[in-house]
Order: structure tokens, then C-alpha cells, then sequence
């Protein structure tokens, strides 16, 4: 939901952001095809030890991009540990024997000019690098380094848990990371997903080496790690770089995944909080779907199209009607997330200046209903199928993107030929299918309400 | 969602720009060419009427992108007028010629295409992709939405809508309030970098259709455009297509020069207001500099950057902040003046912000005043001599390249040109640059904080460890 932003001297944008955006980035209901005209198709090996590697050639420029993925993120913290699976994907910048403190960041500096960066979410960590193609033995020596001779020094912890408390503290100047902690804990309590992937303040001042090295001990593993190569590779160079770098880290026992299954209801239907960074108030509509196993591809190429005819700027049916028709809104949105425990179908809307938020919301309430009771028509179908199959050429354009599509489905259990096949999978598609899904979801899913507004005076806060 | 490590993330407001980010223009890093031999070849391709294109073929991805570069940008807004670029950049795309924006939306959505404007501080940018087999019903849009666009009442008041609302959480928004209030000072009040909301709202709301055409017809023409091509076209194909969508529009450009910036030197400001975090920014007009010096710039910032200096005194030792960042900001372009901002920024608990500010100022002295080491300048001159391709990769990296080095008026070669003109760079070179951009004294500093006792400005003058 907070896409993060890698450095990139972009220009100024011509439109201001929208209010409230899409509820949470669209992970894996598109894959990029692999056999897409002009892409060339990845491939995928397992080292002896159990680690897997995917390659995706992409031979235009002499660049690679070298992603490391774990298995594991904020869902594995241990209860009362919240912060940990992040707080030590700070800590593996803090070196090796061979390796020291920052002699990452100085490999990469000395490549590339920027700093290494990392992410955490709540079902993995991952380290990607983009790196000129010669370069690459040498990254991957570090990497597989890091995964087994980690040092976490006393003394490193404290200066790291001020970096996060200050990290932590910078996202809450947002009202939406605030309200989307809140929305999380409220929609999925007990569960994983319903926890601070960066802990509360109090979490992250108790993080101590002890936990974090436990941690890294009990998940860094080859064997509970997937690699993707994109760009200027072949398998059989990929290989050989592998199997003398990581390939010399010993397998280790990782506990299973466990799958957490979802909160029979909501503690609580609607979240409300007001804040006085707000200006307009939005609603949302976040319905709880089932997670990536016990989701049908079918019905998570369905929702993705459903997402997509209701909330494409401008064209979408919530912008015609909500927006251009009966002008009540000022901004609309709809998406489709899948992740590995649960997914999120979500519908949005932030108010047009004067209109009262129960109007617009009782408007937004009426079209979902409409979509669950008559569905979407054949025209926006197929103008919606049009535009995603046109859309695959773009694919073959950007292997950094292709490496991301291929780690992520990976991480959620997808095989090779389920992420490839998405495109196929959509021009298939047909109405029935998209209504049904829609019905399915819509009527059955677990629904919270989330109310976003100003603050207003004498009020709670 | 994921939570990212890095400091460089985006989230600090290191940006003096007015209403949004500009990024530098400069093409250092992403530019810096190959160490390699593998530099892709870069054509000149001239049309029949005479209309010069940058374009870097391959075939690889079946898609065509196009970026055009005016000259001119909000900064040719008349004051009464603020915010006639933005309008102009947001109604590009809302409908032409027969269509209406839904159906332009739809038809452009349909065949993959994208077609967007943006206005910079100094230039108007037009972005265009296509897959190429939709391409000539989709170049057939772009040349639509350049010779036909359409004012509908509808979109119009969208894109005032949207504008309006969001200045209005501007009004609010801890980052936006100190920006204003740093950017006072720096470029004085009535420089139109320095527009507070209440300002731009007022032009936004006077904005017309009129105003509107007249904007595209001053910046919208042949003497200030570059454009820059990539993809799955060929030369003897682009060449007609070029009279075709740009032959028509007017020769010349009608555009004034920015105003001067004109504000304080060196002051400090704190703004009270209830936030988590503390936030500091400080920044200075710094004088008129050569490519060669703006090479050494991008070194010197490198070097604080990154894992460099700062990032390694304030975070990594202190944990006093996620991130701390200076930049360097390039204003202004070859056709109508220039200047430039060496600026900077962190967040803090305030109760740290004393000690992050003076050992941010104090590394800044002490790289001023001993320069780099020999050992930092060549690590990150072999950063960029190795990071050039990294900016090479995609359609939109391509033409981003190419639109930045027309624009710098970099000859068609500059791919090949950064190997010497990299590596011609001293750590004299750079140091020379670091006293005139780091001169503490001459930072404008703004801090946004929680109540407190502390006089926070007064840690950035101490000189003492």
C-alpha cells in the first residue's frame, strides 16, 4: 500500500496524487507472460542444498538485476516480537567477518552510486540489486556470505533501533500509514497481517541481538531462499555463479510455513479515525479474500479484471458514475491484492468538496451491490481484456520488473507456468467467470469499512 | 506493503521546488556512460521539414517511446495565472479532437498506449508509449491531443478539483508548510518558487481554457522541443512522422526569462507544530557552474550520500535519523537562464536534533575545508563510469537519458563523451566545488517541530565536536 520509491530522478508529475490510493499494490494477479512476443522465457534450477534460482534473460544492455528473496517476513515475527523480520533486514547491512560493516553499501557505492536497499513485508524480505553484468560474481559472493556468517555486534543494535524508531516515526507524519495500521489490526485480528510489519515504538525499543540472531539463525537458509537473475544472464552462467557462491551454504532445518487461517469475523466492521492532516474524507470497502493457495486462478485473474473495470481513472465505471455522473466524488479506486495468507478486494472512495461522507458512501455501497447482483457488462469486459493483453508488450520491456513478478509468485507457491500463463489465462476469461467471482466475493467476504475524515474540533482524535 | 530499509527512499522533503519534486536534471549518474564498448548507438534522424529526433532502436520489446521536452515550464506562469502549466499538463490528455476524455481514456486504454504531460519548474513534457502494433492509431491520438485539444467543462473542473483539494491538505501538511516557509526565504516571497497554497490556489481557480491555449501556444512550439525516441521503430519510419505530429506547430517559442531568486542568507526558522518528527531542512542559492563543475557536484554529493559521510556519522554511528540526504538542484535551462540550489534534510526526535544538525553541518565544514580523500573520489568516479547502462534499460530509462542530454545541449555522442569526461575529474576539481556549495553559514534553515525548550538553531553555527 505504501509503494516505496527507489531512488529515480523523475520528473514532476502533471496530475497531483490522488487522495486516498489504491488500497494495496496489485501483487501477482498479472504475471508477466514469459512468452510475451519478444521476452525471452525464464527458467528455474534448485541448487544441491535446496535453493532455488530463476532466470530471466533479457540480453539488451550489459546489466543485471540480482534479487534475493527469504521466505520469511513481518508474519513470522514471534508474538511480542513484532519488528523483528524487519529490524534484521537493517542489521544485515552491518557485515560479516569477511565482509565488514558497510562493506556492502561500499560494494554497491562503488558500482552503482546509490545505496543497497532492502524490504520487508509481511511474507518476505528481499535484496535486489541492479549491477553492470560483470560485476555479478562478485555480488553474489557477499550475499551468500550474509546469509550464513552474519555478525550481529551488541553495539550496532542501538544506533539501528534509533534508525528504525526514526523510520517509524517519519511514516506516522502520514495519516494513511496510521490509518492502515489501524485498518490491518482491525481486519485481521490474531493474525500475522494484523500486526506493525515495524512494531510499535514499544516493540522496536525491546528488539535486542539475542531475538534478532535467533531469528536470522532460524530463517537465513539457502534452502528457505529463492534467487532471481534478470537481464544480460544464461542459466548456465547463472549455475556456475551460484553453485561456487551460494551454493557452498550448508542446508539447515526451517520450520514449515505455517499457513494462518483467517479470523472467522472481524473484531470490528468499520474503522473510523480522523486526523487533521485530512482535508476530504474517504470511505473504503476492504473485503478479506482467501489467500493465494485456497484461491482459484481463475477467480484471481477475474478479481484483477474486476478491479480493473470499476477503478481505471477516468474510463472505470466508479469514475463515470461516481466521479463524472453524479459528481458526489473526487477521487475513486479499486484493486485486487493476493498475498500468501489472505487477499483484499477494496473499493475507494475520497468525497468531492462538500458532499457529506454517508452520501458518498451510501453511492459507493450501492454500486458494489450492483456489481455483486448484475455484474459487469460484455463491452467493459472487453474493453478491459483489450487492455491488459495490449499491455503485455510493455512487459518484455523492464526486466526489473520481471524479476520482481517472478520472486513474488515464487514466494506465494506459484509455479513457473502459472505466472506465465496469466495472460492466456486472462484472454479466457469470460463474463460468467468475472460475475462469478464478483458475487462470490462480494457477497461472502469478510467486509470492513474503513472511514477516513478531517479533524474536527471537539472531537476525539 | 513492504517497509524499506533504505534512507534514500523518498521520504525525505529534500526537494525546493515549488509543487513538486525536481529532480536534477543533471545526467550524472544515470548517464555516466559505459565503461564498456557495448554504448548503444544513438541516431540523429531528421525529417523532411526539417525536425531533428534522438532515437535509440531495438527491437527486443514490440514498443515505441517518445518523450517531447518544451522549454518552459510553470515558471513562465504569469503571477495572476499560477498554475496555467499544470492545467495545460493535466488537460493534455482529457479529450481531442471527436473524442471526449472518457473516450479518449478508453480508446488510449484499449490499445496499451500511454499518453501523459507533466510541467516542471522550466520545462513542459509530453510522455508517449506504444505497443508497436497499435502504432498508427496511436501516434494518430498523440498528434490529436497536440492539434486539437479540447477544454470540456467537465475535465476542467476535475483538474481544478483535484489541484484545489490537494493544495488545501497542503495547507496541513507538515512537509509542504516548511518547504513554503524555507523556500520564502531562500527565493523571496514573491518569487514564484516561493508560492505559498493560498496563492496558487487563487490562480488555480482563475485558470481558463483561454489561458490554457494560450500557455500551449507560447511553450508548444518547434524552437524548444527535443525529442527523443526508442524502440521498435526505424529511421526511414520516423522521419515523415515527425513533420506529421510536429511540422505544424509554431516556430518559435515565446518565453521570458525566471525571475532572479532573491531571498536571506543564512537564517534559521523554527515552525511549532504538533508532529511525530522532527524535520530540518536547509538549502542556498549557489552561483552559476560549468558542465565540468556539475560533474564534480554529482561526486561531491555522492560522497556525503549513500553509504558516504553523512549517512555514516549520523545513522550508522548516532542513529540520530532514518535518513539524511543533500541534493543538488539545477534550475532553469540553456534557452532562458539558470541557477542552482545545493540543499539538504533529515528527520529527527527533536530532542536529537541539536546533535544531528551540528554533526551534519560540521562534516559539511570539514568536507569544505580538507575536501575528499583520493580513495572516496575514485570509488564513486568508478561508480559512475560502471552505474551508466543501469539508466539504459527500459523504453522510459532510454528516453529519459537521451530528453535529459538534449536538453544540456550534450552532443549526440555524450554516451561515449562521459568515459573521459568522468574520468577527467580531480579530487581538486571536487573540492573546489564542495567550498562553493557547503558554506554552513549560507544555509537558509528551516526546522518543523514539536514545542520544545531547546533553541534548535543554534547547533548548525557550532564548530565544536
Amino acid at each position: 500500500m505504501f509503494a516505496t520509491v527507489l531512488p529515480h530522478r523523475g520528473r514532476p508529475v502533471g496530475r497531483p496524487r490522488r487522495l486516498l490510493p489504491l488500497a494495496a499494490v496489485l501483487v501477482l494477479a498479472v504475471a508477466v507472460s514469459s512468452h510475451a512476443e519478444a521476452a525471452a522465457p525464464a527458467s528455474s534450477f534448485t541448487l544441491a542444498n535446496g535453493m532455488e534460482v530463476v532466470v530471466v534473460p533479457d540480453h539488451r544492455v550489459p546489466v543485471v538485476t540480482h534479487v534475493l528473496w527469504y521466505k520469511v517476513g513481518g508474519a513470522e515475527d514471534p508474538k511480542g516480537q513484532a519488528g523483528v523480520a524487519h529490524f534484521l533486514e537493517h542489521m544485515m547491512f552491518r557485515g560479516t567477518k569477511r565482509f565488514p560493516a558497510d562493506s556492502f553499501d561500499k560494494f554497491v557505492v562503488s558500482l552503482v552510486g546509490t545505496t543497497a536497499n532492502a524490504f520487508t513485508s509481511h511474507e518476505y524480505t528481499k535484496y535486489p540489486q541492479s549491477l553492470p553484468k560483470q560485476k555479478l560474481a562478485e555480488l553474489m559472493e557477499l550475499e551468500a556470505d550474509r546469509m550464513i556468517n552474519l555478525e550481529i555486534r551488541e553495539d550496532d543494535v542501538k544506533p539501528e533501533i534509533g534508525a528504525v524508531l526514526n523510520e517509524r516515526r517519519g511514516k506516522e507524519v502520514s495519516p494513511l500509514f496510521l490509518f492502515y495500521e489501524k485498518l490491518g489490526a482491525a481486519r485481521f485480528p490474531d493474525h500475522p497481517y494484523g500486526r506493525s510489519l515495524l512494531g510499535s515504538p514499544d516493540d522496536i525499543k525491546a528488539l535486542d541481538r539475542a531475538r534478532t540472531l535467533a531469528f536470522y539463525q532460524r530463517f537465513y537458509a539457502p534452502n528457505n531462499a529463492i534467487l532471481v537473475v534478470a537481464g544480460d544472464v544464461t542459466e548456465s552462467e547463472v549455475r556456475a555463479l551460484a553453485e561456487k557462491t551460494y551454493g557452498r551454504v550448508p542446508a539447515r532445518p526451517v520450520p514449515k510455513r505455517i499457513l494462518h487461517p483467517l479470523p472467522e469475523r472481524p473484531l470490528k466492521g468499520r474503522v473510523e479515525m480522523q486526523h487533521e492532516q485530512v482535508t476530504l474524507p474517504s470511505i473504503g470497502f476492504y473485503y478479506t479474500t482467501p489467500g493465494v493457495a485456497a484461491t482459484p486462478r481463475a477467480d484471481a485473474h477475474a478479481l484483477n479484471l474486476l478491479s480493473q473495470i470499476a477503478g481505471t481513472s477516468i474510463i472505470g465505471r466508479l469514475h463515470r458514475r461516481l466521479v463524472t455522473g453524479k459528481q458526489l466524488a473526487m477521487s475513486v479506486s479499486a484493486s485486487y491484492s493476493l498475498n500468501v495468507h489472505a487477499g483484499t478486494l477494496a473499493f475507494t472512495a475520497t468525497a468531492a468538496p462538500g458532499v457529506p461522507l454517508p452520501e458518498v458512501e451510501r453511492a459507493l455501497a450501492a454500486e458494489i451491490a450492483a456489481l455483486a447482483r448484475d455484474g459487469v457488462t460484455e463491452a467493459e469486459l472487453e474493453d478491459a481484456r483489450h487492455s491488459l493483453l495490449a499491455s503485455r508488450a510493455y512487459s518484455a520491456d523492464n526486466h526489473r520488473n520481471r524479476a520482481d513478478t517472478y520472486g513474488v509468485g515464487r514466494v506465494a507457491g506459484l509455479t513457473l507456468a502459472e505466472i506465465e500463463a496469466a495472460y492466456d489465462h486472462i484472454s479466457r476469461l469470460t463474463l460468467a467467470d468475472v460475475n462469478r467471482a464478483a458475487a462470490q466475493t462480494i457477497g461472502k467476504a469478510q467486509l470492513v469499512i474503513g472511514d477516513l475524515r478531517p479533524l474536527t474540533v471537539g472531537t476525539a482524535k | 506493503m513492504e517497509i524499506t530499509r533504505s534512507s534514500r527512499s523518498a521520504r525525505i522533503p529534500a526537494c525546493v521546488a515549488r509543487l513538486a519534486c525536481v529532480a536534477t536534471l543533471a545526467v550524472g549518474l544515470a548517464a555516466a556512460t559505459a565503461a564498456t564498448a557495448e554504448v548503444p548507438k544513438i541516431e540523429r534522424v531528421v525529417s523532411p521539414g526539417g525536425i531533428e529526433a534522438w532515437l535509440m532502436r531495438y527491437d527486443d520489446a514490440p514498443l515505441i517511446t517518445m518523450r517531447l521536452s518544451f522549454s518552459g515550464g510553470t515558471l513562465q506562469e504569469p503571477r495572476e495565472k499560477y498554475g496555467m502549466a499544470s492545467m495545460a499538463a493535466y488537460m493534455f490528455n482529457e479529450g481531442a479532437g471527436p473524442y471526449d476524455a472518457a473516450e479518449l481514456g478508453r480508446r488510449r486504454s484499449r490499445i496499451g498506449v500511454n499518453l501523459s504531460a507533466s510541467s516542471g519548474n522550466e520545462y513542459f513534457e509530453v510522455s508517449f508509449s506504444t505497443p508497436s502494433m497499435y502504432k498508427d492509431e496511436a501516434f494518430e491520438l498523440l498528434r490529436l491531443a497536440i492539434y486539437e485539444p479540447r477544454y470540456d467543462a467537465e475535465p476542467m473542473a476535475r483538474a481544478r478539483g483535484e489541484y484545489l483539494a490537494n493544495l488545501e491538505s497542503a495547507l496541513k501538511s507538515p512537509g509542504s508548510i516548511m518547504g513554503v516557509a524555507l523556500r520564502k526565504r531562500l527565493y523571496g516571497n514573491d518569487h514564484p518558487l516561493a508560492a505559498d497554497a493560498p496563492t496558487l490556489m487563487a490562480g488555480f481557480k482563475s485558470v481558463d481554457p483561454g489561458d490554457i491555449a494560450a500557455f500551449r501556444r507560447r511553450v508548444l512550439a518547434r524552437d524548444n522541443l527535443k525529442i527523443s525516441v526508442a524502440g521498435d521503430i526505424d529511421p526511414a519510419a520516423l522521419a515523415p512522422l515527425l513533420d506529421r505530429l510536429f511540422g505544424a506547430l509554431p516556430a518559435k517559442a515565446e518565453l521570458r526569462p525566471p525571475p532572479v531568486p532573491g531571498g536571506t542568507v543564512g537564517s534559521c526558522e523554527v515552525i511549532t507544530m504538533n508532529v511525530p518528527q522532527a524535520q530540518v531542512m536547509f538549502a542556498a542559492v549557489t552561483p552559476a557552474m560549468t558542465w565540468h563543475q556539475r560533474r564534480a557536484e554529482r561526486v561531491l554529493n555522492a560522497i556525503l550520500n549513500g553509504e558516504g559521510r553523512l549517512f555514516q556519522e549520523v545513522r550508522v554511528k548516532r542513529g540520530l535519523v532514518y535518513g539524511v540526504n543533500t541534493s543538488f538542484s539545477y534550475h532553469g535551462n540553456h534557452d532562458v537562464g539558470t541557477f542552482s540550489i545545493q540543499s539538504g534534510a533529515f528527520g529527527a526526535e527533536v530532542k536529537d536534533v541539536p546533535e544531528a544538525l551540528r554533526v551534519t553541518m560540521a562534516e559539511l565544514r570539514r568536507m569544505a575545508a580538507e575536501g575528499p580523500t583520493e580513495e572516496e573520489v575514485a570509488t564513486v568516479k568508478r561508480a559512475f563510469l560502471g552505474s551508466n547502462l543501469l539508466g539504459l534499460d527500459t523504453g522510459a530509462a532510454l528516453v529519459d537519458t537521451m530528453s535529459s542530454s538534449q536538453i544540456e545541449k550534450r552532443p549526440i555522442t555524450f554516451l561515449k563523451d562521459d568515459i573521459p569526461e568522468i574520468e577527467r575529474i580531480t579530487r581538486q576539481d571536487v573540492w573546489d566545488v564542495a567550498k562553493l556549495l557547503l558554506n554552513p553559514e549560507r544555509f537558509t534553515v528551516t526546522i518543523i517541530a514539536p514545542p520544545t525548550q531547546a533553541n534548535l538553531c543554534d547547533a548548525r553555527a557550532s564548530k565544536s565536536e
